[in-house]
Order: structure tokens, then C-alpha cells, then sequence
């Protein structure tokens, strides 16, 4: 049933019962509609929580993903489409635009919720002579610079790309794409997991649990019949072309990788040596990656939607290799170091990008000819090489071959020229992957933007006005700079995944890419072998997490549970934490700008602005709502009207409003809507002994607090200022004003009281609970107007917001109107602050006539302060602000 | 508040079962059903006063669930409990009578006060009528 369905049911309910005939029907009829007033506020109040949790993530205080968008607006929708259901109980037929309205909003927030990454081809292979730049979308960037490379003249291994719309196939096939959006979803822990604040613990378990639920069902289902096909047709044109059945390796190019700030490093699975007939199964392998723990906290930290990544995948002939590695065409944490930096293994390149194998480096310095000027050879004692049938392997090195270097002179300076050929092409730095074959040919096997840190790394000396202690060792390579302090923990296997503690300092034997995980929540990361270049370093540089790499013995060096401090920078470890250290310490990245932000900002504007304000206003009209909150604001303001209406209506005296009998000089009008009343009242009046509702008498006691010392005295100007106003507002002419000035109104129950005052030419407005149930409990206050020019309104509003704040109300200043709200409390707590309200609403009327001179405001806001202090402490002295 | 019976309704087994455990040591009558048909099948054999409901399960789904019980039991209490954030199927529940769409994980002490308050309006109802 779509969403027009819906609202015709919504608004083609059935009328309530015809009018009842008894008291007694009369009391359940009001009784019913008390209960549909009171969900109604309910809900109004849930949907307003809501948009201040959206606010709030759009101001970048907290990380969130797609599970917050999804489900923060949905539930949204449920609460307002709640509150249009409870204001039509109320009010049978009166508003049937509502409706309308929101259908359009409802239908604008689910298109702008939509993906915005769409294949753009149908083909399910492309050849990789046929890719360039522009395919990115469909064959992801990888395979799409592959194709430019070879177009370059650059050597690089022929194959196709299984594109972004084999994978879409795949993934709806069966459902298989709804089935896994809901297993995230509902996930226990999905919200806990994916929208932690980032200083609270990760509960990694979780997360890996769900991935592995996630991979196993993408491994158990089918590849549809037209990829296989796809697939196989690709192979044979390339063994065509090369005379040959090769093996081949599978690498993951998904759609969005590899793009700078975004390199998804090491985060999607790559198959090497694979025969043909494995290619469908090592296929859903890839697929599955895209749920990899790394992956998918990756993504989460990065603002990338789930639905917005493709996994596209490349198909290439094996390059048997006898060495391999990465080039970067600059230094990624300095870039004023302009050498490329070659990292070389003995066998695949796999062991470089992996952190598992002893490496090589190699800088080559730019110009005509480049020249080799640097070189660190080690003991490369083991490397990674294809086995008989498929797969690799790690083996042992034969001694004799273990020192020698991977690449000569020569060589690495053939090397150095195509990755400066790539730099230029692009006109950026460059991480390159390369294999050297074993006919000594060297091979290009991907090439990627190099995302080099902004600011050049200090000197690595100690500053010296640091008093550090000694420290506990120096030594290694900056893979990401900065400082971080926690407990040691060691990686070693993916049970020590689940355990890590909040900030703390990782370390671990191989700078592995599945550690990116748990990277998140690290304070920095050393490990004993890996490079920078490794996709691990990659991920903690996106990240800004500290690592360090290549510190020899770290793990028998150090201590698990051990307090250190890591200053990857300066290359130290430190014993506990140095505060002099850490101080400078950036914070996360923030998520504005990711395609996630921008997800929420989008459906933020059908969902927050404020246009219908004034109740007043010809515009105050159902057809007038724009947005969400026009909505909820438009049903609360019907409601209560409706909830005065019925006791007038029905001239149904022990429901009708009555006069509160008091000796403050104003008309008080009480609304019992339930069990406000401490019996059943009579008449037209009502004296304050038979009010049993606990917010109004709190409330009250504010008000009666202090005398009223009359209208403050105008100065000369603020007099004015309220004739030029009368004259020119309508809504201020004498004698709309003096029906104003005469009557307020609660509408009370028990545990619940909502005010509305117009005193002269300005409205407040409290509404509360102060029941048994806590988390329930709230205040709303707002307080807007005046009569006095806008810069002396303004000036009173932000004076009566520094006072709410003074007292633990949190408060929204915008021009003259406040907004101050208080949840989640005990009810003496509320009522407490309802005292304060009281005396802030009886003495704070007219104050912006006098709101002219600093000295003066100085002096009413001491007064008043004093006197709420006095208030405040009346009763509960414990709670002091 | 009176005491109350509620029948959760989810296929995950796990999540059910800490409910209940939960629920039960507040003192609330609650029992489990892993599928729709289950589900029907016990209110069939004793209707209960709420019914917590999840959306996606394998055969009958929620909406389908929902439906048939607010035509069978009209004065029973639907809440849709769930982790499926699909806008069109929350106005769906809402259309066909479901009290509230509330979005897993729920807390349990706001799951609590909506229990009581679908009890409050049911008991309302059945008093108007």
C-alpha cells in the first residue's frame, strides 16, 4: 500500500460516536479525548527530540550512519503521522489538507533518503582495453586507471572488469541486498555498533559477528546465470587474446575506492592465481569482502553509504612474480621529501600491501636521469609466492637469496620513471602497486591518488621545553604522525580483536589490513614489521590514529595493560602518560561533506525548518505546513484550542474551563483535562485548594513567589519604542491587547500542566510532566515578543536565556524568542525548575522597555538571579547550579 | 497498574528470549512466538492484552500479522518493534492500527511505558464502548 493509500485511511476514519446524551458519556467521551490529547503531546514530544538528535548530528556532535538517518526518520514519520491521527480524534475532518501536506513531505524525505550512486552501464564485463577514467562508476577506479595506464603504454596485465552492475545483479538477486540491509538494521547492537559517540566503546564483537553473518550469507547464495556467463565469456576472449589459459587474479575495484581521502586500503579482498573454473565462487568472495569488519568500519568512519559502494571487481592474468611492492611518488607525511620511495618483498606485492614480510626500500631522487641515492636492505627471509594448483603461500627464503636486493639500480630506477610518467599523467602523487616477472619485466598493477598528510612533520628531536621522561624505546617508521596514550594491547590473533579497550595502543608482531577494524577506537598503533606503505599505515593516516611501524621486538619490549605514550612522530614510546605530549592531539575527521552527511542535510530541510510560528498569522493554516516540524507544531497548537473548544462547545460545565479564584490582579483560566482537580469542581471558579495538579502548583508558587513591583519604569526611549510598535503592528491595537492581557491558561492533569500567557505583547508558554516515570518527564518553555523594538527584545531574551542556563535548562536563543527545555528528570526536580519558570514569567513581563541601557539590564539581571537563588533554595538545597 | 499479558512476536530467537526474561522480572506477563502463524495460533488459544511485533520474518510477515489480529482482536494492542526503517511499511503499521513504530534496539524501560500505556488506552476503549 503506498503512502496515498495510507492517508485516505488515515482521514476516512470513522467519525466518533455521535454526541453522547449522559454525564456520564460525556466523561468517557472527554476521558477518551484526553488520552488521544495526551498521546498527541507524546509524540510531539518524541518527534521534537528526534529533530533535535538530527540538529545535533549536524552540528558534528556526534558520528553517525546510515542507521541513524533511516531510522531517526522513519521514526519520525510515525510520530507525526501519530499526532495527525490523534488531532483528527480530536477534531473530525477539520484539517483534511494535513494529510496532504504530509504525503508530499513524506514522499520529498524518501527520494532525498535514495542512493545517489547508480551503475551507469548495463554490461556485466568490460575488457580492460575498453576502460578509461570516465568508467569509474561502473568498473571502480582501480580497474578505470588500469585501462588508462595500458592506454599510457605503461605494461600492465591484461583482463576485464566484472562491473558495478554484475554486482548490483547479484545483489538482488533473490533479495539477497534487502535480506542484508535488514540483518543490519536489526542487529541487537546496530545502533550501539554503528552511531557510538566515537569516545564510547566499540563493541567490537558485535561487529564482527555481524560481518560473518553477513559474508556467510553472500557465500551461500547464487551468482546469477547471466554473470557466470558474463563471466566466462570474458575469460575465454582473454585467453584469446593472450594464446594462453592463464590464472588469473581477482581484485576488488569498488565503485568510490581509491579516490583521494577515500582509499578503501586493503579493505576488500583481492584472490591471486585463480583457475577458471573457480572465478563464480572466488567472484562472491570479493562481493563478501565488501562486509569485511575493516570494510565496514571503514565505511562507517568515512560517511560512505552501504547502498552508495558497488563492488566492481578486475579479472587479471597472474604476473609471475619474483619481486614486488609499492612506489609512492612522494613521502605521504612529508611531502617536502620529493624521492620516490619504493618498498620491495621478495615473490608478490601482496607482501608489502599485507605488513607480513620483511621489505626493501629504495629512494630515488627526481630528475633527468632519476637516480638511485638511498637504499635499506634487509633479511627478507620470507616471501609470498603462488602455489602449484592456486592460491599463495608464505615460504621461507633460501639464505642465500635472502640478501640480496629486489631490484637493481637499474631497475628501480625503470620504476621510478613510470610512476613520475603516472604523476604527471594525473597531476598528483601517486601509490603504485608493481611486480617485477620473472623474466625481469616490470609490471604496473594498480595506481592510485597518495594522500599526503597537510602539515610537515616536526623535527624529530624532542622540542626541547618538553620535559619528557626517559623513554622506553626509539626507533621504526612514522606511518601516520601524532600521539596517542592507553593501555598496550596486543593483536595477535582475532579473539584480541574483541577485547580491546577503548584508546588503546595496539601492538602487534605484522601491520596486517585486518587490523583496521579495531583501528577506531586505538589511541595508536606499533607493530614490529610492515612499512607505511602498507594498506594499514594508509588506513591509520585516513583515520588520524598515530602508528608506528617496523619497531623491532616491540611486543616482547612491552607490557599488555602497560600505560605508554606514543609519539609516532618523533619515533618514541614512552613509559605512561606525557601530558606535555599529547596536548596537541587532533581530533577525529569530521563527517560533513560525506556522502552520508550530506544524506541527512538533505532531508534535514524537509524535516526541520520552522515557517509556521506565529499561531495568530492568516498563514497559520494546515495547508501552509512545508515541513515536519510545521506539522507538529500546527496539530499542538489545533489540539489545545480543540481541548478548550469541547468543555465551551458542549457547555458541559464540570469539563468546561473555569476561573482560577486568586489575588494576583489577572484572569487564570483552569482546564482540568483529567485528574487535575483534587475533586469534581462545579461552577464557573475554582480556588487553588482544589487543585490537585503537582506541576501548576509549582508553577504557582513561582508565581506568587515575590510581589510584582508593576511595569518597570520606561526611560524616555523605551516608551517610544512601544507606541511606534502599537502603531505599526496590527496585532498590537489597544483593544486586541486588552483581551490579551486578561487571560491565561493552564490546561492541567495530574502530573501534566501546559501555560500559555499573553501578557501585553508577549507570549510564554510552559509545558510539562512531572510524573513517576523519569525518562518521560520534561519541560518546554518558550517566551517570545514584546512591545518594545526588536534590539531590546533580543536583549531581553538573551537575558532570560542566561538565567535558564544558569539553572541547568538547556536554551535556544534565536532573535527575540527563547526556547528552553529540561528532560529525563525526577519529578521534584521539574517541579523545582517550574518555581523558577513561575517567577521568571511574572517578572520578566515588559522588562525589554527597559532593556536599553547595559547598567540597567546589569541590574534586573542580578535581582532576578538573587531572588531565583533564593527560590531555588528554598526547598532542595542540593541542587545548586 | 494491573497486571498485563504481552506476546512478543520476532524470529530471532536470542532476542526474544532476553526480552521475556527482561520483562518477566518487571513482573509482566509475556510470552514469545517466532513466526506469525505462531503467533496467531496463541492468541487464538488466549488473547493477550499487547502484541509486540516484528516486521520482516520469514513466512508471514508483520503487516500480514498485524492485519489479521486487529481483525480477529480488535481491542488487542499492536506495537511494531523493529529493525526494518522502511518509511512506507511504518505508515503501513500505522495505517492498520499498529499503536507505535519503534526502531530496534528499544530501550526496555520506554518499551516499559508503552506497554502500559497501549494496556491504559486499551482498557480506555473497552470502558467507552
Amino acid at each position: 500500500m503506498g503512502i496515498a493509500a495510507v492517508i485516505k485511511r488515515l482521514l476516512g476514519r470513522p467519525s466518533p460516536p455521535s454526541p453522547p446524551e449522559t454525564q456520564s458519556d460525556y466523561e468517557l467521551l472527554f476521558r477518551s479525548r484526553y488520552e488521544h490529547f495526551q498521546r498527541l503531546l507524546a509524540a510531539n514530544n518524541a518527534a521534537l527530540d528526534l529533530m533535535a538528535s538530527i540538529e545535533a548530528a549536524l552540528r558534528g556532535e556526534r558520528h553517525f550512519g546510515m542507521y541513524f538517518v533511516r531510522s531517526t526518520a522513519t521514526t519520525l514519520l510515525a510520530k507525526v503521522y501519530a499526532m495527525i491521527g490523534h488531532l483528527q480524534e480530536l477534531a473530525p475532518g477539520r484539517y483534511p489538507e494535513l494529510g496532504d501536506r504530509f504525503q508530499a513531505i513524506a514522499d520529498t524525505i524518501r527520494c532525498r533518503m535514495a542512493p545517489q550512486v547508480h551503475p551507469q552501464t548495463s554490461a556485466l564485463v568490460l575488457d580492460l582495453e575498453d576502460l578509461h577514467t570516465d568508467l569509474a562508476s561502473d568498473v571502480g577506479a582501480k580497474m578505470a586507471h588500469l585501462g588508462t595506464l595500458r592506454r599510457l603504454g605503461l605494461p600492465v596485465p591484461d583482463g576485464f572488469a566484472i562491473t558495478a552492475a554484475a554486482c548490483q545483479a547479484f545483489f538482488r538477486h533473490q533479495g539477497l541486498g534487502e535480506d542484508i540491509a535488514c540483518l543490519v538494521q536489526s542487529h541487537a547492537m546496530a545502533g550501539a555498533l554503528f552511531d557510538t559517540n566515537p569516545d564510547d566503546p566499540t563493541p567490537a564483537f558485535s561487529i564482527l559477528e555481524l560481518c560473518a553473518r553477513i559474508q556467510a550469507k553472500i557465500l551461500q547464495a547464487p551468482v546469477p546465470e547471466e554473470v557466470v556467463v558474463a563471466i566466462q565469456e570474458g575469460y575465454h576472449r582473454l585467453s584469446k587474446r593472450l594464446g594462453y589459459a592463464p590464472s588469473v587474479a581477482l581484485r576488488s575495484s569498488a565503485v568510490g575506492e581509491d579516490s583521494a581521502g577515500t582509499t578503501f586500503a586493503g579493505q576488500h579482498r583481492s584472490l591471486l592465481n585463480l583457475r577458471a573454473e573457480s572465478l563464480a565462487e572466488a567472484y562472491k568472495e570479493v562481493l563478501a569482502s565488501k562486509y569485511s569488519p575493516q570494510a565496514t568500519v571503514y565505511r562507517h568512519r568515512k560517511g560512505i553509504r552501504e547502498d552508495e559502494v558497488f563492488m566492481a571487481v578486475g579479472c587479471l592474468a597472474m604476473i609471475g612474480a619474483v619481486a614486488g611492492g609499492v612506489a609512492y611518488s612522494c613521502d605521504p607525511v612529508d611531502p617536502t621529501d620529493e624521492r620516490i620511495h619504493i618498498t620491495a618483498a621478495l615473490g608478490a606485492a601482496k607482501g608489502v600491501v599485507d605488513g607480513s614480510v620483511p621489505v626493501d626500500h629504495f629512494w630515488v631522487a627526481r630528475g633527468e636521469p632519476p637516480c638511485l641515492v638511498a637504499t635499506i636492505i634487509t633479511e627478507k627471509s620470507w616471501r609470498i609466492v603462488q602455489t602449484e594448483g592456486e592460491g599463495v603461500r608464505r615460504e621461507r627464503v633460501p639464505p642465500s637469496q635472502a640478501t640480496q636486493p629486489c631490484l637493481t639500480e637499474e631497475q628501480s630506477v625503470a620504476l621510478a620513471r613510470m610512476v613520475l610518467a603516472i604523476e604527471a599523467h594525473y597531476g598528483t602523487p601517486q601509490d603504485v602497486e608493481w611486480a617485477l616477472s620473472f623474466k625481469g619485466e616490470l609490471v604496473i598493477l594498480q595506481a592510485r591518488p597518495l594522500e599526503v598528510q597537510p602539515t610537515s612533520p616536526p623535527s624529530p628531536a624532542p622540542a626541547a621545553d618538553l620535559q619528557l621522561p626517559e623513554p622506553l624505546l626509539c626507533a621504526g617508521q612514522t606511518a601516520c604522525p601524532g600521539v596517542g596514550c592507553g593501555p598496550v594491547h596486543f593483536l595477535r590473533n582475532n579473539v584480541d580483536m574483541l577485547t580491546v579497550p577503548q584508546g588503546a595502543i595496539l601492538v602487534c608482531a605484522d601491520a596486517l589490513p585486518k587490523w583496521a577494524a579495531v583501528l577506531s577506537q586505538a589511541g595508536a598503533v606499533v607493530s614490529e614489521r610492515g612499512s607505511t606503505a602498507g594498506h594499514l599505515g594508509t588506513v591509520a593516516r585516513e583515520f588520524g590514529i598515530p602508528a608506528l611501524f617496523g619497531v623491532e621486538k616491540a611486543t616482547t619490549l612491552l607490557q599488555p595493560g602497560q600505560e605508554v605514550t606514543v609519539d609516532a612522530q618523533r619515533r618514541c614510546l614512552y613509559p605512561g602518560r606525557v601530558e606535555s605530549l599529547l596536548a596537541s592531539r587532533p581530533g577525529p575527521p569530521p563527517l560533513a561533506g560525506t556522502p552520508v552527511y550530506a544524506t541527512l542535510e538533505r532531508i534535514a530541510q524537509a524535516i526541520i525548518p520552522l515557517t509556521l510560528t506565529d499561531p495568530d498569522s492568516p498563514r497559520f493554516r494546515a495547508k501552509h505546513c512545508t515541513t515536519l516540524h510545521d506539522i507538529t507544531r500546527f496539530c499542538h497548537e489545533k489540539a489545545v484550542v480543540e481541548m478548550f473548544a469541547f468543555g465551551r462547545d458542549h457547555d458541559f460545565a464540570p469539563r468546561a474551563s473555569k476561573q482560577l479564584k486568586t489575588v494576583v490582579p489577572m484572569q487564570w483560566w483552569v482546564l482540568n483535562l483529567d485528574d487535575g482537580f483534587t475533586h469534581e469542581v462545579s461552577g464557573r471558579f475554582v480556588d487553588l485548594a482544589s487543585i490537585a495538579s503537582t506541576p501548576m502548583l509549582a508553577l504557582w508558587r513561582g508565581i506568587v513567589a515575590f510581589p510584582w513591583e508593576g511595569p518597570p519604569s520606561l526611560d524616555g526611549r523605551g516608551f517610544l519604542s512601544v507606541l511606534f510598535q502599537s502603531s505599526t503592528n496590527p496585532n498590537l491595537e489597544p483593544a486586541a491587547a486588552s483581551q490579551y492581557t486578561t487571560r491565561n491558561y493552564f490546561i492541567i492533569a495530574r502530573h501534566f500542566c501546559s501555560l500559555q500567557c499573553r501578557f501585553g505583547y508577549h507570549f510564554t508558554s510552559v509545558e510539562t510532566m512531572a510524573g513517576p516515570r523519569p525518562r518521560e518527564n520534561y519541560i518546554r518553555f518558550q517566551f517570545k515578543g514584546g512591545a518594545a523594538d526588536e534590539a531590546r527584545r533580543a536583549r531581553r531574551a538573551q537575558l532570560v536565556g542566561e538565567l535558564l542556563e544558569a539553572f541547568h535548562f538547556q536554551v535556544d536563543i534565536s532573535s527575540d524568542n527563547v526556547t528552553a527545555r529540561m528532560d529525563d528528570c525526577e519529578a521534584p526536580f521539574i517541579e523545582k525548575h517550574l518555581e523558577l519558570l513561575g517567577h521568571l514569567i511574572m517578572h520578566t513581563r515588559q522588562l525589554d522597555m527597559v532593556m536599553a541601557q547595559d547598567s540597567m539590564v546589569a541590574a534586573y539581571r542580578q535581582r532576578l538571579l538573587a531572588q531565583m537563588r533564593w527560590l531555588y533554595e528554598q526547598a532542595l538545597p542540593s541542587y545548586r547550579p | 497498574m494491573e497486571p498485563f499479558s504481552v506476546l512478543l512476536v520476532d524470529d530471532e530467537s536470542d532476542f526474544l528470549r532476553t526480552i521475556i526474561k527482561r520483562l518477566s522480572k518487571r513482573g509482566i506477563e509475556a510470552a514469545g512466538a517466532t513466526s506469525g502463524e505462531e503467533a496467531l495460533a496463541m492468541l487464538a488459544e488466549r488473547p493477550r492484552d499487547v502484541v509486540v511485533l516484528d516486521v520482516k520474518m520469514p513466512g508471514m510477515d508483520g503487516l500480514q500479522v498485524l492485519r489479521r489480529i486487529k481483525t480477529a482482536w480488535p481491542d488487542t494492542e499492536v506495537i511494531m518493534l523493529t529493525g526494518h526503517a522502511s518509511i512506507d511499511t511504518a505508515m503501513e503499521g500505522m495505517a492498520c492500527g499498529a499503536m507505535d513504530y519503534l526502531m530496534k534496539p528499544a530501550d526496555l524501560e520506554d518499551l516499559m511505558y508503552k506497554l502500559e500505556d497501549a494496556v491504559r488506552k486499551k482498557r480506555l476503549r473497552c470502558s467507552c464502548s
